[in-house]
């Protein structure tokens, strides 16, 4: 009783991802592995749940589910025994609304009609989403996606549970609860897989530990397994005495007819980082879209003293970027040197962006070797590189991200940082970070917003 | 009736108004039509919306056969009165369908009533639930064109390619999603809403039908 592969490898076109791999997951363990940015964790998850070759790939050696051959096994059984969430959580789902997703995989793998309304409303409970169960998709936010994808994997009963980086997007609490949560299901007897870039969390549940690096996929024995981080508590500056970009009165925003936002004043001001953090859904995202000119609201929003709605998006956006939290959305071009010299033409730093400035920077972040790659089939974390790199390079006088961080390893997390703080001191720029990996920014911010009952809150003023 | 049932009644009406060339049936229906529009509990102001909807092309449809058609002046004029009249009760005949049908419903149900192929019914449902994906991405796009020194307006290339190619990869995603939640081509699946025929349902169909020919047989014009 086991999953098993033996020998694996997974190629496209001449490229190796990994060759000659071996693994054992038994039931009733939990298994974490970890990998830098691009390593190949996605495509080992992918090919253990069976999609290569039927997606593209080559694939080495096999895999195996108690003893049967996991490719001859016909996908509706396979998901009945074995589960993948994906990274993307946008791109899993077929369905319109959450209840019709869930009845959606429970029909493929031909649960009774009677059981299904049961089956949907205990995996909705045990992730703690019931209320969603009429919601349509296309409103929840990453976070709340992702907690969908899980309860699907649940309701489907698969006793092996293979999970990319489910906590990309999850804010803290609900990350301690679904770690909690997947431990649980270890102990009843599940086999639980996880792809994940923090260690936060892990050390007293896991049963298993693997270094997944330059396609070898290595065993951490116990002893060497990291010790937990404590959480580190800095002293937060106070607003800057600059002159003020943004202001916003009255704030009200809105999705799907849920009051998100309601802000009755706010300043930023020039020069300022500013992290903006709270629950999944609570809505941070669309905050930094409203900010970006891509979200309806009611209420004003100024930018330099002019109203928001009245500025030109090309002047506008002159002035103020985003990184978006959908990395493809960035993107221009096919290539990553392609996307480089697109913004090395257009950047409002140009004396201070040389070229060797550019190459160092891309060596610095792996990216160097991956110029003639297509931004499309980069890793989940090399786009998120890529993204920030570009619009460093554009250096907007005002830099709104969204999630810079997901998908990032440790190491590529700390490299990110500094660029961005480099930057933002060399070029005097606004930064407004919303993320769910908060320690690794706490010690480049200026201010720390608090996204609670609607309203943006000073997290000093909450802590005195 | 069940959404099939209604699909079938619009195709019926449909057909027959477009090989029959009596305008008193036009008139009667478009008035039956929007009867059923007001008995669904639809409001008036999208009522008045189709009407101005319907406008233009009825007057178009109704000034070109009115002028070109032939015949003598009373033959053109019944023409122009006829084709003129199609237009809005086409989209009458449409808005009583859609109005109380979602799409995934009424696949859902030609699924189970006409016994369609599952993955040509998902794939329509998938590409209808994209419609609200494109319109973000377009956003999305020009915002990070712009962003990028780089104006990229809505009669450009770039903008479609860009989106097409989101578009072919979103398909990938989601078919090795849906491999993953267990789709298989071909294999049987349970259903959790059934979506059957109802018994009045045909009853009705063919009580409609019946009246329309009434209709027929007794209008002079």
């Amino acid at each position: 009783m086991a999953l098993l592969a033996d020998q694996l490898g997974v190629a496209y076109r001449k490229e190796h991802i990994f060759f000659n791999l071996d693994l054992e997951i038994h039931p009733g363990s939990l298994t974490l592995i970890m990998g830098e940015s691009g390593s190949g964790k996605s495509t080992l998850l992918k090919a253990l749940a069976g999609l290569y070759p039927q997606y593209g790939g080559k694939l080495s050696g096999s895999v195996s589910l108690d003893g049967r051959k996991l490719t001859e096994i016909p996908a509706n059984k396979r998901a009945a025994e074995l589960a993948l969430l994906f990274q993307n959580p946008k791109e899993q789902f077929a369905m319109p609304t959450v209840e019709e997703e869930l009845a959606f995989a429970l029909e493929n793998i031909q649960v009774d009609e009677k059981n299904i309304e049961q089956r949907i409303d205990l995996a909705l409970k045990k992730v703690g989403i019931a209320e969603f169960r009429n919601r349509s998709l296309q409103t929840l936010s990453g976070g709340e996606l992702q907690k969908v994808a899980l309860a699907e994997v649940l309701a489907l009963r698969a006793q092996y549970i293979l999970l990319d980086e489910p906590f990309a997007s999850v804010d803290q609490q609900s990350r301690k609860d679904l770690q909690e949560l997947l431990y649980e299901l270890s102990k009843e007897g599940y086999a639980v897989v996880v792809a994940d870039h923090e260690w936060a969390g892990y050390a007293d549940k896991m049963s298993d530990f693997y270094r997944f690096d330059d396609g070898q996929l290595n065993q951490v024995a116990q002893d060497n397994w990291p010790a937990e981080v404590k959480p580190i508590d800095y002293p937060l500056s106070k607003p800057k005495n600059s002159h003020t970009i943004f202001t916003a009165e009255f704030l009200r925003i809105r999705n799907d007819h849920r009051l998100l936002i309601f802000q009755e004043e706010l300043a930023i001001h020039e020069g300022e980082v500013i992290l903006i953090t709270g629950p999944n859904g609570s809505g941070k995202s669309t905050f930094l879209k409203a900010l970006a000119k891509l979200q309806e609201y009611e209420g004003s929003i100024r930018f330099e003293g002019k109203v928001l709605k009245k500025w030109k998006a090309a002047k506008y956006y002159r002035r103020v970027g985003l990184v978006f939290q959908e990395a493809l959305d960035q993107f221009l071009s096919i290539t990553v040197a392609e996307e480089i010299e697109q913004v090395l033409a257009n950047s409002y730093e140009a004396n201070y962006w040389t070229r060797d400035r550019v190459d160092c920077q891309l060596h610095e972040l792996g990216l160097g070797n991956l110029l003639r790659r297509s931004v499309y089939t980069l890793s989940g974390g090399q786009q998120k590189k890529l993204q920030v790199v570009l619009m460093l390079i554009m250096a907007p006088q005002v830099l709104l991200l969204d999630e810079p961080l997901a998908g990032l390893d440790e190491h590529s997390v700390q490299k990110v940082l500094a660029l961005i703080h480099h930057c933002q001191r060399e070029f005097g720029l606004t930064v407004i970070y919303v993320s769910h990996q908060v320690e690794p920014i706490l010690p480049y911010i200026d201010r720390h917003l608090q996204l609670e009952q609607h309203q943006l809150v000073e997290e000093k003023e909450l802590a005195q | 009736m069940n959404a099939s049932q209604r699909l079938y009644l619009s195709l019926l009406i449909s057909l027959e108004v477009a090989l029959t060339q009596s305008f008193t049936l036009n008139v009667v229906l478009y008035v039956f039509f929007i009867g059923l529009l007001l008995f669904q509990g639809i409001r008036i102001q999208r009522i008045l919306r189709y009407l101005f909807i319907a406008l233009l092309p009825t007057l178009a449809t109704f000034w070109s056969f009115y002028l070109y058609s032939v015949g003598n002046l009373s033959e053109r004029l019944h023409t122009a009165y006829m084709m003129g009249s199609r237009v809005g009760l086409f989209i009458f005949v449409g808005a009583w369908l859609t109005n109380v049908v979602s799409p995934s419903v009424l696949l859902k149900s030609l699924e189970e009533n006409l016994k369609l192929s599952a993955t040509f019914i998902y794939g329509m449902l998938a590409a209808l639930n994209f419609i609200p994906r494109f319109k973000q991405t377009f956003r999305s796009i020009q915002a990070a064109s712009y962003m990028r020194g780089q104006a990229v307006h809505w009669y450009q290339p770039t903008l479609y390619f860009k989106a097409l190619i989101h578009a072919i990869r979103w398909s990938e995603m989601l078919a090795m999603a849906m491999t993953s939640h267990g789709f298989q081509e071909g294999a049987t699946r349970t259903r959790y809403r059934s979506y059957p025929y109802q018994k009045f349902g045909f009853v009705w169909i063919a009580l409609i039908m019946c009246s329309t020919f009434i209709v027929l047989y007794l209008s002079q014009y």
